[in-house]
């Protein structure tokens, strides 16, 4: 039951309330409830990568975010000059490449499989035609989003802080 | 080792199965094809109203069977109108054609007489003759080929029949069809598909459900207005302007074509104060089209040369005959329109 198509025909039930169990721990799906869930779940798309292989390239548009059932994978990104750096690893139970979701913008790094990798994508047409439908459902979604998106705006202010903040100590004592 | 020859044995068996499903799937969507792409034309056109139920808080099923049941009575009591119309007017058609035959025998020797007297020299045939014979070819062929014709109504019939049915499935389950086929692309063109069958499905339905929501205003208000100052027939006209008006820039001349063949056999005789007032309708109809309907339903998108539309025409006429012609244009439109965001997205893709 690896390759994907037949899968898709044969799927075992269960299979689908361990999405959903996965989809509860996941922030961007906070306050839906178990019904809203199994309407995502109808939309989204199993892939399997091997070690090694990439699921977006830096710079390539956007289609939506993933969400990790099984494996790692490393976010990484280039640097002029240098070969590219890796910026995280995402571990299994967790998603990635959020901000898609909103903005069909450049991938701003690459995704790539470390481990045999089991992915649910769920892209950015796929929450449009959501917000056609049911209304509730994707405001839900857009506004866990948007808190997703705040929080992360406060750390990097803070971040950014802490680097004036050194920036300035390091000019200070270079003055001394 | 057994085992594994074995194995092999049913995994050949299996895929022998899924290869005769395969052409029995392929057979039946040759047969099926165009009742498939009509009921793709009818989701497209019924995808909003659905939409729009599910927003009401419907379920899915339940807003498809409350559309289904709204259209079946609409369309029921506009049966109850439109084809007594029909056929009165087929009857009224039939009944006075000894007195249109007559009419169009004394247009014809009149404007015959006209090109004498302005050329003396001219040798003009006998114009009611030579379309008299044409005619009379073609109605002993429509007999000869009459069991035919029956057979052609009786499948239009079924397909009639069959089309609201597989809409049904197309509005239910349209999105899982669209999912099965992306399972397909390789991961590394995954997320470039997705976008991609995203814009080319979005172009193509709204570009479809304007043509078909212009093609209608058009047939509409043809008839109306063709009504309103008296002409026969008015509601074959209208249809015929309805349809014609998927061909930009020649529609309106197929629309006016059958409207000016009405006035010519007209009892009343032709008259210059008729053919204003039809004139004046089509225009009318020209002019609402043009500055608010077209605009609204199908936009600027897709603007195509005056010259690719006569090319497009010809070579429409010559491949399928009417059918073709009508149909050539939006097939134009739909190939550029999925050109123009393939081109688009594959750049971005550093593919081209």
């Amino acid at each position: 039951m690896d390759n994907p198509v037949w899968s898709f025909f044969f799927r075992p039930p269960q299979e689908k309330m361990v999405n959903i169990e996965l989809m509860k721990e996941l922030p961007v799906f906070e306050s839906l409830t178990t019904g809203e869930l199994v309407q995502i779940e109808r939309v989204l798309h199993e892939r399997h990568y091997g070690p090694g292989e990439v699921v977006f390239n830096e710079g390539e548009p956007g289609a939506g975010l993933y969400i990790i059932k099984k494996g790692e994978i490393s976010i990484r990104k280039k640097i002029a000059g240098s070969n590219d750096i890796q910026l995280a690893v995402i571990p299994e139970r967790s998603f990635f490449g959020e901000l898609a979701l909103l903005d069909e913008i450049p991938r701003s790094a690459s995704a790539i499989a470390v481990t045999p990798t089991i992915l649910y994508g769920f892209s950015k047409p796929d929450l449009e035609h959501l917000l056609e439908r049911n209304q509730r459902l994707g405001i839900k979604i857009i506004l866990n989003l948007s808190k997703l998106v705040s929080r992360r705006l406060v750390k990097s202010n803070e971040n950014l802080e802490e680097v004036q903040a050194e920036l300035n100590r390091f000019k200070q004592k270079e003055a001394d | 080792m057994q085992r594994g020859a074995a194995n092999q044995i049913i995994r050949f068996g299996f895929y022998m199965l899924v290869a005769m499903v395969t052409v029995v799937i392929l057979y039946s969507i040759k047969i099926l094809f165009f009742p498939l792409v009509i009921a793709l034309l009818l989701k497209f056109l019924l995808q909003p109203a659905v939409n729009f139920l599910e927003t009401r808080g419907m379920r899915r099923l339940t807003a498809l069977t409350t559309l289904y049941l709204i259209i079946i009575i609409v369309a029921g009591a506009a049966l109850c109108v439109i084809i007594p119309l029909l056929i009165k007017e087929a009857r009224n058609f039939s009944a006075n054609l000894p007195l249109y035959e007559k009419m169009f025998e004394s247009a014809l020797c009149n404007i015959r007489e006209l090109i004498l007297q302005k050329f003396p020299s001219a040798t003009v045939p006998d114009l009611y003759a030579v379309v008299h014979g044409f005619f009379e070819k073609k109605s002993a062929h429509f007999i000869e080929s009459l069991p035919r014709y029956v057979s052609t109504a009786a499948s239009i019939l079924s397909i009639a029949a069959i089309v609201p049915v597989i809409a049904f499935f197309y509005l239910a389950d349209g999105h899982l069809i669209q999912k099965a086929l992306l399972r397909l692309a390789p991961n590394r063109y995954f997320e470039m598909f997705v976008l991609l069958s995203d814009k080319v499905l979005g172009a193509v339905q709204a570009f479809i459900r304007g043509q078909l929501i212009d093609a209608l205003s058009v047939g509409v208000m043809t008839s109306v207005g063709l009504a309103l100052i008296g002409m026969p027939y008015f509601l074959v006209i209208g249809i015929i302007a309805g349809l014609g008006n998927l061909i930009p820039y020649l529609g309106p001349v197929i629309g006016f074509i059958p409207a000016f063949v009405v006035l010519l056999v007209s009892p009343l005789g032709f008259s210059t104060i008729g053919l204003l007032k039809v004139l004046v309708v089509f225009v009318m109809v020209q002019f609402i089209e043009g500055t608010f309907i077209y605009p609204l339903a199908v936009g600027k998108s897709v603007n195509l040369h005056p010259l690719v539309v006569i090319i497009g025409v010809t070579i429409g006429g010559m491949l399928g005959g009417i059918v073709g012609m009508l149909i050539i244009i939006p097939i134009i439109c739909v190939v550029k329109v999925t050109l123009e965001v393939m081109y688009s997205y594959l750049k971005q893709y550093s593919i081209i």
